[in-house]
């Protein structure tokens, strides 16, 4: 499966035989969840998005139509200056919940990032889809800046396309990361921040090894919030598994390595709520995980 | 050490992100949401009336929803990411 999720990724590849390796991949994926006791209709084996999230019963799963027709539609950034010649004609649909921000607003911001974006050999935001379903929404435009912030952050050595919709399959999850899909809950307080943590998802799938992970973790060891969260016993676990302490220090690195407002106030958000507080770092504790997001992402070639 | 200076340089300084609880009150709330899980998990309270409490304290329901959805079922969302690579967050 690695093999051909390898082909699918590969840019060298004529289309057909990527299309080819990424449906086997997912057919792969389909047959392992069926052992699982999943069930798929042929339409679904066919689909070019993966039913598998709507399909675990006992779970109440939110809009549970939206994946199975996710088209992808890739908006090419590279090279686009000011004027936004490859961006889509101005729509008004969809306002950004989470600032009020609509469809233009959060465009003109886009144009703006594009336009001072360092020079980069590969920006990864070149390797995000968007989905049909939010292409032409505020939702869609504010995953896109999450994306171009990461392009202002650092480099990117080639992970493979990844498509990003509003599609979260479990009702009370406000992100997703699976078979190269990001999905981010509109409704979600923190959309920037979210999108960057399944971004971290995908460059942890396609580029560093689980010794990286490791060593990032080992850094969060080295906090009074990862204290916090030992000092509890169990029950936190999914927040020191070594996968989501990177994608939390990767996604918060980039905000505070871009010092976009938004996404500082959505960090901001995280630590004043009685339920959150312990999910990201205060500045003054992060110094030593943020070091090693950069130490990975130099030995990657990702940043000078 | 130049490098570790330059790394120091990337990220300002005078960015302040800060928690408004002192550290006893973050290990108490953490301890009370932990006490809602150990509730719900023994029928003593059902998952809406945990969800209500939290709100009660000062979170939001998004919020709270999500924490119980990565304690409460967190064995069911690992076996779903070992199973298929899917992640939950």
């Amino acid at each position: 499966m690695r093999q051909l999720e390898s082909i699918a990724a590969d840019p060298n590849r004529s289309q057909p035989d990527r299309t080819s390796a990424r449906r086997g991949a997912r057919r792969i994926t389909q047959d392992l969840a069926t052992s699982q006791g999943l069930r798929f209709t042929p339409e679904e084996l066919n689909a070019d998005a993966n039913p598998l999230l709507e399909r675990i019963e006992g779970w109440e799963w939110s809009n549970p139509k939206r994946s199975s027709h996710v088209a992808q539609s890739h908006i090419a950034l590279s090279g686009v200056g000011s004027e936004g010649a490859d961006f889509p004609a101005p729509f008004t649909v969809g306002a950004g919940k989470e600032t009020g921000k609509a469809f233009d607003e959060r465009r003109r911001e886009n144009l703006a990032l594009v336009a001072t974006r360092p020079a980069r050999k590969a920006p990864i935001s070149n390797e995000v889809a968007l989905a049909a379903a939010v292409k032409e929404t505020a939702h869609g435009q504010t995953m896109l800046k999450a994306a171009l912030l990461a392009d202002h952050a650092h480099d990117d050595g080639g992970v493979p396309q990844v498509t990003a919709s509003d599609h979260v399959s479990l009702k009370d999850a406000a992100g997703q990361y699976y078979n190269n899909s990001i999905g981010v809950l509109p409704q979600s307080d923190q959309p920037i921040l979210i999108f960057l943590h399944e971004l971290g998802h995908h460059i942890a799938t396609h580029a560093l090894g689980p010794d990286a992970l490791e060593r990032v973790k080992l850094a969060a060891k080295d906090t009074w919030t990862w204290e916090l969260l030992i000092k509890q016993g169990h029950g936190l676990e999914y927040w020191t598994d070594p996968d989501e302490v990177f994608c939390r220090a990767y996604s918060q690195w980039v905000i505070m390595k871009t010092k976009d407002t938004e996404g500082l106030q959505q960090l901001q958000n995280l630590l004043s709520n009685p339920d959150t507080f312990f999910v990201q770092w205060p500045s003054s504790d992060f110094t030593g995980v943020g070091k090693a997001i950069e130490i990975e992402l130099k030995a990657l070639g990702w940043l000078k | 050490m130049a490098q570790i200076n330059r790394m120091k340089d990337d990220i300002d300084p005078k960015i302040a992100l800060e928690s408004p609880f002192t550290r006893e009150e973050m290990e108490r709330r953490l301890q009370q949401s932990l006490d809602i899980v150990r509730r719900i998990e023994m029928g003593e309270i059902t998952r809406e009336e945990g969800i209500q409490e939290m709100v009660s304290r000062g979170g939001t329901s998004q919020s709270a929803k999500h924490f119980l959805l990565h304690t409460l079922d967190q064995t069911k969302l690992d076996k779903l990411k070992r199973d298929s690579g899917a992640i939950i967050d």
